[in-house]
């Protein structure tokens, strides 16, 4: 974590003392300007030169000069065609050497003759910088959907180096808290950075899907699996990880950095340095795990929950588009254009009817008072006409319905129902009240007894929440009393009027 | 065939009757669409609804948790039934194109959108289409695409979150709305049967039997037949024997049918020696109510009244009679005009066409078949008079806009008649077709009455209305 803290701290590089050497006398300026090249009109015939160079690196061949470049630049060709396309190589090479991708030194040998002298008077090799540079670049290039993924099999070396650490720090082994520590940062560093690459691929794919939705349907089913895998892993291991950090720190965080720091072996730290440094990584680790609010592993856990939900809606609608062969979209397209061309509104109102289907049947309206008069043969022409409401006529005001009939009370009835309904209640309060005072073990309960404690069961049951780690007991409560369901050693047995209940492994308890 | 709603106890068919009312008037039902109860009422007779609508009409009941989608099988090209906005105006070609291009903007949005922002992604569409184009900046525009918008919201489709829509169209720098996607009811909203792309006309969107007809089989074709029969008069004002071919006249003739309709929605089926008329006794069936209230439904009742008096008029001052267009005709007509605005019609398109099109040509040779049926006519002026003597006597009580426009008031009146199968526009006039005669006479008694009547008379007229009822005294 620390290495990359400073890469993103631009103080460090712009305060370059006179006296640094190698990658730090390079300035946040310098730095940028090594990838030049990238974005070079010539970029292609750049990067397959500094192809050649690294090839040539591969084969401890370092320093090279301008024929041997294109010497290399020849093998690779014959692998890679596309290589050959690059042209005249001393051009690049100067452009190189100006962003300090390449580093130009002179050739120590003796030329014999002068030609020899013009070819081979410069040599070029990779500076580190300019070689990070390009490896940067081809790790652009080369990533691809395969290297994005949640590591969840981390999850127990984590948990068995921090058990480690704990024991080396309490044992006062410097060297092994210092590996232990150290190696948990880096697989920390790994996690976090695949973590966000993940859920960068994520984004990408959503903002992607509408051009190429194949590669996301083709791999649907494994990510969300591997999704899932992954929350799962991450919530049985959590708790398990905190407790390691506590029992870790418990045993002396001060004293475990100062091992750390004082088994580092970097040669350009000052003591001090590695000691605020070991402390921040331990920082990290306690942020990543430690059972508190806003850990890094509930982040991710919620990060995960929701891309699943975003892959899956995400999955719908591509799987919608895609319906039926030709997408629903260029469908609709292709039907804009129909209505547009269409002559007429009427032509095009047709055709919305035709496409959508959304028309509703239509008919004339009142009946004749006794159709069954008229036969069926007989011309409209020759039965009777309709009889139609005057104000229909005269107003073209549709006839006023009828208020609302008068609502038929039966008060001697309701008084009958309340009372009812009273009673019964006073009942259930009854029986209730007595099981809490009595409870429900070594005696018979009644008939309203059971039926109450019956209810209370329902209530109680529906109440558990299941696959929680904590919750054990249940209870519900109604009419005033409380049924608690707690663990008990065997069965236990409660007697009613109905019949014999038993419970295998809950007690309950009636309070009021 | 089985019965239909054979599930259905007696006690309960009325309801399940209205159910069935509910998902013909309404084919696509959403949890909010057309009302809060209406999803639940299809869902619980979604059983028996699929199975007998299938039967009876071929069409096909798609329930999901949250949708209920009736996908038609349609007989004809209708332009009687458009779209309309929330102020009930008829959707413009415009507006459709709006529509179906909001539609595939949103399947690229996730959970929500807003309006601005789904705006722009329909005009990035919109450019692309020959004479369309969506210029945010212009209010016109806007209002036609917030119509489009609030088709759907309606529905269910969208939700409105936040904002305002109408706010917007007004001022889209400063207005700004918000709304939730419903996947599920967008996916219903349209839910092809057939590419569209890959149609050579129309035509091939609605359900003809006699393209089945060959492999199917004589069952399969009579029972086709027999759907599309019931079709036509479940869903139709009226089915006029004279607009058949002899195989569906065969359908439409069987008792069976009326049988099967009075059963499956609970009305009344009307048998005459024209055709066949259901009666929407419920007033929930039919998206028209006719008679019903509203200047130009008046109007239009008063009209029928005058030209049905007019048709019975013999000797000298009878009136002429001309064939009316069959109903085949007026399909490969109307098929004709769609076909030829549809994009892209390649190489492929051509080869096909000569099958195609006689799927539709074929049918109306045969319904020529039976000499030609002819309708008395009144011609375009003659109706304006009696339009000019109607708004004279009852004027009074019209929609003002309406009363200084009669030219306009004449062309919905005769476009409500048209739409009810009470007449039939042709050039420079009208047909009158047989069901008008059901409303014939309405006016004698009213007539009487003057608007301006005194009040010395009123008694003996109430008298003549005590039935509450305008009848005609010579029959």
């Amino acid at each position: 974590m620390s290495d990359e803290s400073d890469a993103l701290d631009p103080d460090v590089p712009e305060s370059v003392d006179e006296g640094a050497f190698g990658i730090d006398a390079f300035s946040l300026d310098d730095r940028l300007r090594l990838f030049h090249f990238a974005a070079a009109e010539k970029r292609h015939e750049y990067l397959w030169l500094l192809r050649a160079f690294d090839r040539g690196r591969a084969n401890y061949q370092v320093l090279l000069h301008a024929s041997d470049a294109v010497g290399l630049l020849e093998r690779l060709t014959a692998e890679h065609p596309v290589a050959g396309t690059v042209g005249e190589v001393q051009p690049l090479l100067d452009a190189l050497a100006e962003w300090q991708v390449l580093d130009r030194s002179y050739d120590g040998t003796r030329a014999a003759n002068l030609a020899e002298y013009r070819n081979r008077h410069y040599v070029y090799q990779f500076t580190q910088a300019g070689y990070r540079a390009y490896r940067a670049v081809e790790d652009v290039l080369g990533a691809s959907l395969e290297d994005a993924q949640l590591s969840r099999l981390v999850f127990p070396d984590i948990l068995g180096d921090l058990h480690a650490l704990a024991e080396a720090n309490a044992a006062g082994d410097g060297e092994e808290v210092y590996r232990k520590l150290g190696r948990l940062d880096s697989v920390l560093n790994e996690m976090a950075q695949r973590a966000a690459r993940f859920y960068l691929m994520l984004g990408d794919l959503a903002r992607t899907n509408d051009t190429r939705p194949e590669v996301f349907l083709a791999h649907k089913d494994t990510l969300l699996a591997h999704m899932r895998e992954f929350t799962a892993e991450l919530g049985r291991y959590a708790p398990l990880l905190a407790e390691a950090v506590e029992k870790a720190a418990a045993t002396g965080v001060d004293r475990m950095i100062e091992y750390a720091a004082e088994a580092d072996e970097r040669l350009f730290r000052s003591p001090a340095e590695r000691l605020a440094d070991w402390r921040h990584r331990w920082d990290g680790i306690v942020h990543w795990f430690a059972e508190r609010e806003h850990s890094e592993t509930e982040r991710l856990q919620d990060a995960t929950v929701t891309a699943i939900r975003s892959v899956l809606a995400l999955l719908r609608r591509v799987t919608e588009a895609r319906r039926g062969g030709v997408s629903r979209e260029s469908q609709l397209r292709h039907l804009a254009q129909w209505f547009t061309s269409c002559e007429s509104d009427e032509d095009a109102h047709a055709l919305f009817q035709a496409v959508f289907g959304l028309g509703a049947p239509r008919h004339i309206a009142v009946p004749y008072a006794d159709p069954e008069q008229i036969p069926g043969r007989t011309s409209w022409w020759e039965a009777e006409p309709v009889e139609l409401a005057r104000t229909l006529v005269q107003s073209g005001r549709t006839p006023a319905l009828h208020g609302p009939g008068r609502i038929e009370r039966n008060d001697d009835r309701r008084a009958l129902l309340r009372a009812e309904q009273l009673k019964e209640q006073a009942e259930r309060r009854g029986a209730a009240n007595a099981l809490a005072s009595d409870g429900v073990y070594g005696r018979t309960l009644d008939e309203p007894e059971t039926r109450a404690l019956l209810a209370l069961l329902d209530v109680a049951l529906a109440a558990r929440v299941p696959a929680s780690r904590l919750v054990t007991a249940a209870s519900g409560s109604a009419h005033g009393v409380r049924l608690t369901l707690t663990p008990a050693e065997g069965p236990t047995t409660v007697d009613t009027v109905r019949g014999r209940l038993h419970l295998d492994g809950l007690r309950l308890e009636v309070t009021a | 065939m089985s019965r239909v709603a054979e599930g259905v106890s007696p006690l309960e068919l009325a309801d399940y009757q209205k159910a069935v009312r509910l998902v013909l008037r309404h084919p696509l039902v959403t949890p909010g669409y057309p009302d809060k109860a209406a999803l639940a009422t299809v869902r619980r007779w979604a059983g028996q609804l699929r199975t007998d609508l299938m039967e009876v009409l071929g069409h096909r009941l798609v329930t999901t948790a949250d949708t209920a989608r009736l996908q038609r099988a349609q007989d004809g090209l209708d332009a009687t039934r458009p779209a309309l906005t929330r102020a009930g105006r008829p959707f413009d070609r415009r507006r459709y194109a709006y529509l179906v291009l909001t539609l595939a903007a949103l399947g690229r949005h996730g959970a929500q959108v807003a309006l601005g922002e789904l705006a722009d992604a329909v005009a990035a569409d919109a450019v692309r289409i020959d004479g369309l184009g969506l210029d945010t900046a212009r209010k016109p525009d806007r209002d036609a695409f917030v119509d489009a918008v609030t088709w759907l919201t309606e529905r269910g489709a969208l939700t409105l979150a936040d904002g305002s829509a109408t706010a917007w169209a007004g001022d889209p720098e400063r207005a700004e709305a918000l709304y939730d996607i419903d996947r599920e009811i967008l996916l219903a909203v349209h839910h092809p049967t057939r590419v569209l792309q890959h149609l050579t006309s129309v035509t091939a969107l609605l359900d003809s039997g006699s393209a089945l007809g060959m492999s199917a089989g004589r069952a399969g074709r009579r029972r086709d037949q027999a759907r599309r029969a019931r079709r036509l008069v479940l869903e139709n004002p009226v089915a006029y024997y004279a607009d058949a071919d002899s195989e569906l006249l065969g359908q439409l003739r069987a008792p069976a049918l009326a049988e099967d309709l009075e059963r499956l929605t609970g009305l009344t089926v009307e048998r005459r020696a024209e055709g066949v008329a259901l009666i929407d006794t419920s007033g929930r069936l039919s998206d028209i109510r006719f008679p019903g209230g509203g200047t130009v439904a008046q109007a239009a009742l008063l009209l029928a009244a005058r030209i049905s008096a007019a048709v019975q008029r013999s000797g000298r001052h009878a009136l002429e009679l001309l064939p009316a267009p069959t109903a085949a005709e007026r399909l490969a007509a109307r098929a004709r005009r769609i076909d030829g605005a549809l994009p892209s019609r390649g190489l492929v398109a051509e080869l096909v066409e000569e099958d195609d099109g006689s799927v539709y040509e074929g049918s109306g040779d045969a319904g020529q078949e039976p000499g030609e049926t002819r309708y008395p006519f009144v011609t375009d002026s003659w109706l304006r008079g009696r339009l000019k003597e109607i708004t004279g006597e009852y004027g009074a009580g019209f929609a003002a806009d309406l009363r200084g426009d009669p030219d306009r008031l004449l062309d919905q009146a005769l476009s409500l008649l048209a739409a009810m199968s009470l007449i039939a526009r042709v050039d420079g006039g009208a047909l009158a077709l047989p069901l008008i005669a059901r409303y014939r006479g309405v006016t004698a008694r009213v007539k009487t009455r003057p608007a301006s009547q005194p009040s010395a008379q009123l008694p003996s007229q109430t008298a003549l209305f005590a039935a509450e009822t305008a009848k005609d005294p010579t029959p």
